[in-house]
């Protein structure tokens, strides 16, 4: 037990040391601290990308779903490939624009491309609002993570807070760079613990793939199938779609882009990422292993499948090494979105609401705001009940609402007024928030309909209305005030 | 590799852009929709599309289930398709540089 808590301690000191090491060289303005001087060259863009990507939940609830759910988990591995081929042709266009026009955040790109403030504010505010509660999911894994591979020494609340201080602590001082060095160590030490429980545990338990699997279709039919009904193909393709489109609509995806020094990391990584992200199927494995091996954890217990399953099967310095690297899911992203929500506060809102102060200036309230940000995270993930659960599911779909204009302003000027633009986005979280508040799904929203449209994630209606109503502003405004840009 | 992003770097039209504060920085490549680019619905195509037939457990392939089998072939599949797109698109950017240096 002292031995997998030293492996903890050790891991969480390299990462600090990692983290703050990074800056060395380097005068932090805003430029530096949230995008890395735009000088990052294929190997840390690449696990930049990555990294943002393999995050707790692909750790935790990757093994969770597949651990209680079985087949549909497998709807994580498609929607990143999906994501990854869109990427060759969105991110270069993204990076291409952001070139010679200083932008650091998601919103500086929507401002410089609408001409609209206003639209601006919005997108600040969804970027903000969606981050929020991803951070705290971060924070919640991270003390899970802690508490389970340390034998329940260290308590989840302990390890949050420790963690939360970590945080702060090297955001502040590095920035990005400190992301993109501790993201290094992180994915060596997840490539190497992932992949042997999942090829390691399947061989221990059954003796080997086949004989795994067998047994899981014998014990529970139907597990390693889409149903006909629920979780079926229909809501597979759905949510494939809807997501693989949501993820370069998040801000520290967004801010990830600007860090590169050419656009031809990112056609590069479209080839590799692919290949990448296959470990996500020995993310799985684990949780397949489980679901025999370690059965009767409900619900939301089933994130904790993977730990269970490890402390049952390995010595306690291999339970210490599996906790360091969930460790590091937790903090390297954590430290993303916690200096992109940052930037965004301190450059769009703070730079909006009161004008005219210099780079500086703003620099220096973008990095005040980190230790708002993480102490804000860090009361909801101890305090904050099921609302945060809500409020993470609403996140995807609430940055979602970003896509059509974001597709819709590429070329030599947006296809669509601001005014289109910031409709459709007002009225697709409009009903995001009331899809979600009320709990409602297809099934409850059309429930004459066939099954195949009750089963369809419900994501889709708010985009549906978004687009509808971008079409419809488009349509009723004249045509001269379109083509005349702001 | 180490070639073609200088080779980006100095195409040699004027920055399109005059209001942008740096117009030290290059103006960017501009990106050309070709008919090979429609390689990349191909996994979309195949992933989803094809789920109503790799729904299945059997037969196991490799020892995984057929749906696991079909997703994770669609995942290499990706991976080749963007590189053969990549490579293409390289190829198309090379002469373009070339036609666009003996203007």
């Amino acid at each position: 037990m002292s031995v997998s808590l030293a492996i903890l301690g050790v891991t969480f000191a390299v990462a600090i040391a990692l983290g703050l090491l990074a800056k060395r060289g380097h005068d932090m303005t805003l430029e530096q601290w949230s995008v890395g001087g735009r000088g990052f060259g294929s190997l840390f863009v690449f696990l930049l990308m990555a990294g943002e990507i393999y995050t707790t939940f692909t750790f935790l609830g990757g093994s969770g779903w597949a651990y209680g759910k079985g087949a549909p988990a497998l709807y994580i591995l498609a929607y990143l490939t999906l994501a990854y081929s869109l990427s060759y042709f969105l991110l270069p266009a993204i990076w291409r624009y952001s070139q010679g026009r200083g932008l650091v955040s998601q919103t500086d790109f929507f401002m410089a491309k609408y001409e609209s403030p206003a639209l601006g504010m919005v997108v600040s505010v969804v970027g903000v609002a969606a981050l929020i509660p991803y951070l705290v999911l971060q924070l919640k894994g991270l003390g899970i993570i802690v508490s389970e591979a340390s034998y329940g020494a260290i308590a989840p609340a302990t390890a949050m807070v420790g963690g939360t201080a970590a945080l702060m602590v090297y955001v502040v001082i590095s920035g990005v760079r400190g992301s993109a060095w501790t993201a290094t160590l992180k994915d060596l030490m997840i490539l190497v613990v992932v992949v042997a429980m999942g090829i390691y545990l399947p061989y221990h338990y059954h003796g080997g793939f086949r004989a795994m699997f067998e047994a899981i279709a014998l014990a529970k039919p139907g597990f390693l199938t889409l149903p006909r009904a629920g979780m079926s193909p229909a809501w597979f393709i759905s949510t494939v779609l809807l997501s693989a489109v949501g993820v370069y609509t998040w801000p520290q995806l967004f801010a990830g882009v600007y860090t590169a020094k050419h656009e031809s990391v990112f056609r590069k990584n479209a080839v590799m990422l692919p290949l990448y992200q296959l470990v996500v199927l020995f993310v799985f494995f684990v949780g397949f292993a489980a679901t025999l091996a370690v059965p009767g954890l409900a619900g939301a217990e089933g994130d904790l499948s993977l730990f269970r399953i490890a402390k049952m099967t390995f010595a306690p310095w291999v339970v210490g090494t599996i906790g360091g690297a969930g460790l590091l899911t937790a903090l390297v992203p954590g430290s993303m979105l916690l200096i992109t929500a940052a930037t965004i506060l301190g450059k769009n809102i703070f730079g909006a609401l009161a004008p005219g102060r210099s780079e500086r200036t703003v620099g220096l309230v973008a990095r005040a705001m980190v230790p708002v940000l993480a102490l804000v995270a860090l009361a909801l993930a101890l305090h904050g009940g099921q609302a945060i659960v809500a409020l993470l599911l609403m996140g995807y779909n609430v940055v979602t609402q970003l896509f059509p204009a974001l597709v819709l302003s590429f070329g030599d000027r947006p296809r669509i007024s601001a005014r289109a633009a910031l409709a459709g986005i007002l009225a697709g979280e409009f009903t995001v928030a009331a899809v979600s508040l009320s709990g409602s799904s297809m099934a409850t929203l059309a429930p004459s309909l066939p099954q195949v449209v009750k089963d369809l994630n419900v994501g889709v209606v708010a985009l549906a209305v978004n687009v509808a109503v971008i079409a419809l502003v488009s349509l009723l405004t004249p045509r001269a005030a379109r083509t005349r840009a702001g | 590799m180490s070639a073609e992003p200088s080779a980006a770097l100095t195409p040699p039209a004027p920055p399109a852009v005059p209001a942008a504060p740096a117009a030290a920085a290059p103006p960017p490549r501009r990106h050309v929709w070709r008919a090979y680019h429609a390689l990349a619905l191909l996994p979309a195509l195949g992933m989803l599309g094809g789920l109503p037939f790799a729904n299945r457990v059997e037969p196991l392939v490799l020892g995984l289930p057929f749906l696991v089998a079909w997703l994770a072939g669609w995942v290499l599949a990706t991976s080749g398709l963007m590189a053969i797109i990549l490579r293409l698109d390289r190829r198309h950017e090379q002469a373009d540089d070339a036609a666009g240096r003996t203007e």
